[in-house]
């Protein structure tokens, strides 16, 4: 068994332009296209990004591939899957916050 | 381990005689219903890799002709081994392909038997794995060290693509959230330039007493009425430990006291919330019934005054 180094995809831990591009499989042509449809924040100071950037470069890769089409149609969804990973946070919270909430109901 | 034959028109969906119109509106409809992110099929990933790797196949008019030459006298799942000759078919369809499927997703035996490696040809990486993981909301508060099984593809000596389970020691930082993710480079598939990675989704089991809300927790704190009327103190778990609450006097059910930094580990740490509920005793002998008739007399107290007169 193999101990594994782990790297969480947070907002804490920062990645270069270069990580992103090569760990998200992602040319840097795309990359900048990303910024530009506001998908993926700017780089910050020496060009780092929040290793969280990973997660939404990867999902706008599987959407783009996977649905077969072009990076403004994957930003559109994007938008959309952001707003429902919200309101299912929101109705979590809710959740959480209730006198009444069940055990049982999922979060 | 046998080799099985995959029936590409059947998993689209669509007749051997599609037009590559229908087989795109086909893999668009099937897309729908199985991206991992839209979906909530069960085995939706799985099921998208199939449709990936039978799109590869039959968007390309090359590749579709050479799977074609195969014949339909096949089903599904029959155990299958290439025609003779079958090289050069390949050769002229060409291995690899573009984009379809995830991360450089690893195509079925059976598609690189007739294709060749995968979908990128010279040095590229093996694909990414995806997997979830549970862990309980005390892992997520203290850190752990978890051990994970998978099955990743291997090549054997003779180049095949056989499963092969693998146990990692995963290590989960504390305060880790619910959807975040945890990337193991070079566990994933393997490849020419090298393996690809893993990424570990992580989930929080429900717990029978804490509920979260991102960093902050919540549990109820059920209390008479009159440690709610008179005031109280009683000791409140939280996951570092045993505190003690003061109830103060006149408490309602519903309200909420903070225990501040109690929460999940974080910068900055998420708060604990005690929801006070008032729970009646039962009303099981005359001497109950009586007390509460006393209460009645004694209060003038209407819970519904604000409705007015309806």
């Amino acid at each position: 068994m193999n101990d594994i180094k782990t790297i969480l995809l947070d907002e804490l831990t920062t990645v270069t332009r270069a990580e992103l591009c090569s760990h998200g499989r992602i040319s840097a042509a795309d990359l900048d296209l990303l910024t530009a449809l506001g998908l993926i924040p700017q780089g910050v100071a020496d060009d780092r990004y929040p290793a969280s950037c990973l997660r939404a470069v990867r999902r706008a890769l599987r959407l783009k591939h996977g649905l077969d089409t072009d990076w403004e149609l994957v930003a559109v969804i994007m938008d959309l899957l952001q707003e429902i990973d919200g309101l299912r946070r929101e109705l979590a919270g809710l959740r959480a916050r209730s006198l009444y909430a069940r055990d049982d109901e999922p979060a | 381990m046998a080799m099985r034959y995959r029936d590409y028109y059947q998993i689209m969906g669509v007749e051997r005689t599609a037009s590559p119109e229908e087989i795109k509106r086909a893999y668009r409809k099937l897309a729908r219903k199985y991206h991992p992110d839209v979906s909530k099929e069960p085995r939706a990933e799985e099921r998208f890799k199939e449709i990936g790797e039978a799109y590869e196949v039959l968007r390309d008019p090359e590749k579709r002709a050479a799977y074609d030459q195969l014949g339909n006298q096949w089903q599904a799942e029959q155990e299958f081994t290439p025609p003779p000759g079958w090289q050069s078919a390949a050769g002229r369809a060409g291995a690899g392909g573009s984009a379809y499927g995830f991360d450089g997703a690893q195509f079925s035996d059976f598609f690189e038997s007739l294709f060749g490696g995968g979908r990128s040809r010279g040095q590229a990486r093996g694909a990414d794995e995806n997997a979830h993981l549970t862990i309980t909301l005390e892992e997520a508060f203290q850190g752990a060290t978890r051990a994970v099984r998978l099955t990743v593809p291997q090549r054997d000596a003779r180049g095949r693509i056989i499963p092969e389970v693998r146990t990692l020691n995963v290590r989960i930082p504390k305060g880790i959230q619910a959807g975040q993710q945890i990337r193991l480079a070079g566990q994933g598939n393997p490849g020419p330039g090298g393996a690809g990675d893993l990424y570990l989704e992580i989930g929080i089991a429900p717990h029978p007493l804490y509920r979260l809300d991102g960093r902050d927790l919540y549990i109820t704190a059920p209390v008479t009425p009159w440690e709610a009327a008179l005031g109280a103190r009683f000791t409140v778990p939280t996951l570092g430990g045993p505190v003690e609450l003061r109830l103060p006097e006149g408490s309602q059910s519903g309200q909420k006291l903070r225990l501040k930094g109690r929460g999940m580990p974080g910068t900055p740490a998420g708060d604990q919330y005690v929801l006070i509920e008032i729970v009646n005793p039962p009303v099981t002998s005359e001497r109950a019934r009586d007390l509460f008739r006393h209460m009645g007399r004694e209060f003038t107290f209407d819970p519904r005054a604000h409705w007015g007169t309806v």
